[in-house]
């Protein structure tokens, strides 16, 4: 004996029929108002902004971490929220998280931003991210400490970024003289950016983390101060942007992180989250 | 400013609509119901938005213990 969803009457609940039918990319908070009557019940996709890079007055800064990821069934709500990246600055300090987005019930936070040092920011769950913890998921996976795994990799203090579906950033070099390399950004859904170095050698600055669908940017590679900055993270719906000189890339459309400056290099700023919407 | 777009896909028909920032590139271009057409633009209209984020985070100054 068996039942088939698509004629038998008692599975109306089920997702048959499901479509995408909303892709939200425009920042801020937007209304709603056109949705089928009728409908009373959609799926999800919730991305936050990326963090910004950091940047550092002597050495490399960090990359920013990457937005949050969350999925689920909402009530149909009248107003979506996109939040912005963290925008990137040439100030030695900690890079802005991104922006958190909603729509309904569900949730994702923008990742955090840079460091005020060489570490990179944690990636964010349900909720945006400061530091280098990340943030509990949307599902209830735990927040990660600097370095660790989790659905939220953490960020990166003197260790690699933590792993995930959003990925933490990567950190830069500290060291100002002789030949540098930075950390890049590590494996993901959605990315942090790379770390930069800052040195009067030769200096490579780290590629922003690539993710299943998109590429991470690459670092930037020179002799001087005015080279290594770190690539941005690959974000949900496209490709990290390459540094330039000492400048960090900007992140991927889509919750990358941006990449890291070095020696008061402009720091990448993070992508925009992005909201779908199936019914 | 932001712009909502309503699209027809070319092979089923369709309707699906994307809101985005003005400059901002399409984000689907082809059919996410068979993969087949791409989007064709069939109207668009401009919306209220805030550009600026609703939750800004609050950015760390310093932190004494992540110095490598």
């Amino acid at each position: 004996m068996s039942a088939s969803i698509y004629s038998n009457s008692s599975f109306t609940d089920s997702p048959y029929g499901l479509k995408l039918q909303r892709t939200i990319t425009a920042t801020g908070t937007t209304s709603i108002t056109d949705i089928p009557a009728g409908i009373q019940r959609v799926y999800a996709i919730v991305i936050g902004g990326g963090g910004a890079g950091s940047t550092q007055t002597t050495g490399g800064g960090g990359g920013g971490g990457a937005g949050g990821y969350s999925a689920g069934w909402t009530y149909v709500s009248t107003s979506v929220t996109v939040g912005a990246g963290g925008t990137g600055t040439n100030t030695a300090a900690a890079g802005a998280s991104g922006g958190s987005s909603i729509y309904g019930m569900v949730m994702a936070g923008g990742g955090s931003g840079g460091l005020n040092s060489a570490s990179g920011g944690a990636a964010a769950g349900a909720t945006t991210a400061t530091g280098s913890t990340s943030t509990i998921s949307y599902t209830g996976a735990s927040a990660a400490n600097s370095g660790v795994t989790g659905y939220a990799g953490g960020g990166s203090i003197g260790v690699a970024a933590g792993v995930g579906v959003s990925t933490g950033g990567a950190r830069g070099s500290t060291t100002a003289t002789g030949t540098q390399t930075a950390d890049s950004g590590v494996r993901g859904l959605i990315c942090g950016g790379g770390g930069a170095a800052g040195t009067t050698g030769t200096g490579t600055g780290g590629a922003g983390g690539t993710g299943d669908f998109y590429a991470g940017g690459t670092g930037s590679t020179g002799t001087g101060i005015t080279f290594g900055g770190g690539g941005g993270g690959a974000g949900f719906t496209s490709v990290g942007a390459n540094a330039s000189a000492n400048n960090g890339g900007n992140g991927g459309s889509g919750g990358g992180g941006g990449g890291g400056a070095s020696t008061g290099g402009t720091a990448g700023s993070g992508g925009n989250g992005v909201v779908y919407i199936y019914y | 400013m932001a712009i909502k777009y309503e699209y027809s896909s070319e092979c089923c028909s369709h309707y699906y609509i994307e809101t985005r920032n003005n400059a901002d590139a399409q984000v689907v271009t082809k059919c996410n119901i068979c993969g087949q057409g791409e989007y064709v633009e069939t109207n668009r209209t401009e919306i209220e938005s805030i550009i600026e984020p609703v939750y800004q985070a609050v950015v760390e100054e310093t932190i004494s213990s992540d110095q490598e």
